[in-house]
C-alpha cells in the first residue's frame, strides 16, 4: 500500500512537472512570436518606430500571462483535491471536470499561440487569410468543446449523487438567458454573413465559408456546447443545494461559485470573439480590452475554484 | 428467509458523519480509524468509539468554524455510545 502510495505520488508529481514544462514553453513562444509579427498588426501605434510598437505590444500581452498562470495554479489545486479522491464514486466524476478545466487551462495559452502563429505565417504569404481564419475560428472551437464536453460529463455524474428536487427559478431564469443569448448570436452572424462590405480578415470566417457552412459547423455547436455549459452551471449548483453534509455543503460553495463564474464568462467569451470585428463595430484595441476585463473576471472565477478546491481538499488531509 | 444483518458500528459511524461530511464521511471515518486508532475500520469496537470521538472532535473544529455544527456532529456521535447492538 504504501509502496503504490509512493508510486501515484511520484506520477503526480511528474505531471505537474510536465504541465509547468509545457506551459511555460506555451508563454515563452507567445512572447517569441508577438515579438516577430509585423509591428502593423500592433493593437496600438505608437508613432515611435516598429521597435516600440513591439514593445508595447508585448507589455499589452503581459498581464494576460499571469492570467494563464492563475488558471494553471487553479487546477493544479483542484488536481490535488481530486488527486485524493481516487476512484470513489465522487471522485470519477470530480476527475471529468478537472479534466475540462485543464483543456481549459493549456487550450487559453495554446489558442493564443496558435492564432499568433497564424498571423505570422499570413504576413510571410505561408498560408492566405481564408485558411488563417477558418484555421483560428476552429481551433477555437475545438477546445471549448473538449472542455466544455469533460466538464458536463462531470456535472451531470455529481448531480447524480445528490437526492433532490428540480430548481425550478433558476432553470427558468438559465433557460430565458440562453434563449436570449442564442437568439442574439444567431442575430448578429446573420447580419455579418449577409453583410457584403465586412472586409476579409482573419477575424471574419463568414467570408470563406458559406452560410449553410457558418451555421451547421460554427453556429449550432457553439449554440449547443454553451446550453451544455449553462446546464453544467445548472447541475453544480442543484449539486451544491442538496449534496448531503453541511460542512462539505459549505466547502463546496467557492468551487460551485468559481465553476458557475469561468463557464459563464468563457461563453461570454466566445460569443464576442466568434463574432467578427466588423459585426460588433469594436476596433481590435476595443475588442483586446473587453477580452482583457472578462479574463480579470474570469481570474476571480479561477481563483474561487483553487480556494474551494482547498477547503474540500483539508476534509481529504486530516 | 435470512435475516438482514443490522449495521456496523462502522457504518453506524459513517451514517452518522455522512449528515455533515457527505460523500467524504467513509475516507473521513476510515481515515481517523487507520490514523489514530492503528486499527482495520472494519474492527472498529464500541470500546474505541470514545477515542474516535476525541480525534473526531479535534478533527471537525479544523474543517468548520460553527461550533454548532461541530458539537451536533460530537453529540450524534456521542449517541452511539449509549446504543446497544453489534459491538462492532
Amino acid at each position: 500500500m504504501e509502496v503504490m502510495d509512493q508510486v501515484k505520488h511520484h506520477s503526480h508529481s511528474t505531471h505537474r512537472y510536465r504541465l509547468y514544462m509545457l506551459f511555460g514553453f506555451l508563454a515563452a513562444l507567445y512572447f517569441i512570436l508577438i515579438y516577430l509579427t509585423n509591428p502593423a498588426s500592433a493593437l496600438l501605434s505608437t508613432h515611435l518606430g516598429a521597435d516600440n510598437d513591439r514593445l508595447v505590444s508585448l507589455l499589452l500581452r503581459l498581464p494576460l500571462e499571469l492570467i494563464w498562470l492563475v488558471v494553471l495554479l487553479s487546477y493544479l489545486r483542484l488536481d490535488g483535491y481530486v488527486n485524493h479522491l481516487g476512484d470513489n464514486k465522487d471522485g470519477r466524476h470530480f476527475a471529468y471536470i478537472k479534466n475540462g478545466l485543464l483543456a481549459l487551462s493549456i487550450g487559453m495559452p495554446a489558442l493564443y499561440v496558435l492564432n499568433n502563429l497564424w498571423v505570422l505565417l499570413l504576413q510571410h504569404d505561408v498560408i492566405s487569410v481564408s485558411f488563417a481564419g477558418i484555421a483560428t475560428t476552429y481551433s477555437q472551437l475545438i477546445v471549448t468543446a473538449i472542455a466544455i464536453l469533460l466538464i458536463a460529463r462531470g456535472t451531470n455524474g455529481i448531480n447524480r449523487l445528490a437526492k433532490g428536487y428540480p430548481l425550478n427559478k433558476l432553470t427558468g431564469v438559465l433557460l430565458f438567458v440562453g434563449i436570449a443569448v442564442g437568439a442574439s448570436f444567431c442575430f448578429l452572424v446573420a447580419n455579418n454573413v449577409s453583410d457584403p462590405s465586412a472586409a476579409p480578415s482573419i477575424n471574419n470566417v463568414w467570408h470563406y465559408l458559406p452560410a449553410w457552412a457558418v451555421i451547421y459547423t460554427l453556429v449550432v455547436p457553439y449554440l449547443f456546447l454553451w446550453t451544455l455549459g449553462v446546464r453544467s452551471i445548472y447541475e453544480f449548483i442543484r449539486y451544491q443545494h442538496f449534496v448531503k453534509g453541511n460542512v462539505y455543503r459549505r466547502a463546496l460553495r467557492n468551487l460551485t461559485a468559481g465553476f458557475a463564474t469561468v463557464i459563464f464568462l468563457n461563453i461570454a467569451l466566445q460569443f464576442i470573439t466568434t463574432l467578427s470585428r466588423q459585426s460588433l463595430n469594436l476596433s481590435r484595441l476595443t475588442l483586446f480590452c473587453i477580452a482583457y476585463i472578462i479574463y480579470a473576471i474570469m481570474c476571480l472565477g479561477y481563483i474561487l475554484i483553487a480556494t474551494g478546491a482547498g477547503h474540500l481538499q483539508k476534509i481529504e488531509e486530516v | 428467509m435470512a435475516t438482514p444483518q443490522s449495521p456496523t458500528l462502522y457504518e453506524q459511524v459513517i451514517t452518522v458523519t455522512s449528515d455533515y461530511l457527505g460523500p467524504a464521511s467513509e475516507r473521513f471515518v476510515s481515515r481517523q480509524i487507520r490514523n489514530h486508532l492503528n486499527k482495520d475500520p472494519a474492527d472498529l469496537t464500541r470500546k474505541d468509539l470514545a477515542q474516535l470521538i476525541r480525534w473526531i472532535k479535534a478533527t471537525i473544529s479544523v474543517l468548520t468554524e460553527d461550533a454548532e455544527i461541530a458539537n451536533s456532529y460530537i453529540a450524534d456521535l456521542t449517541e452511539l455510545t449509549k446504543l446497544k447492538g453489534r459491538t462492532t
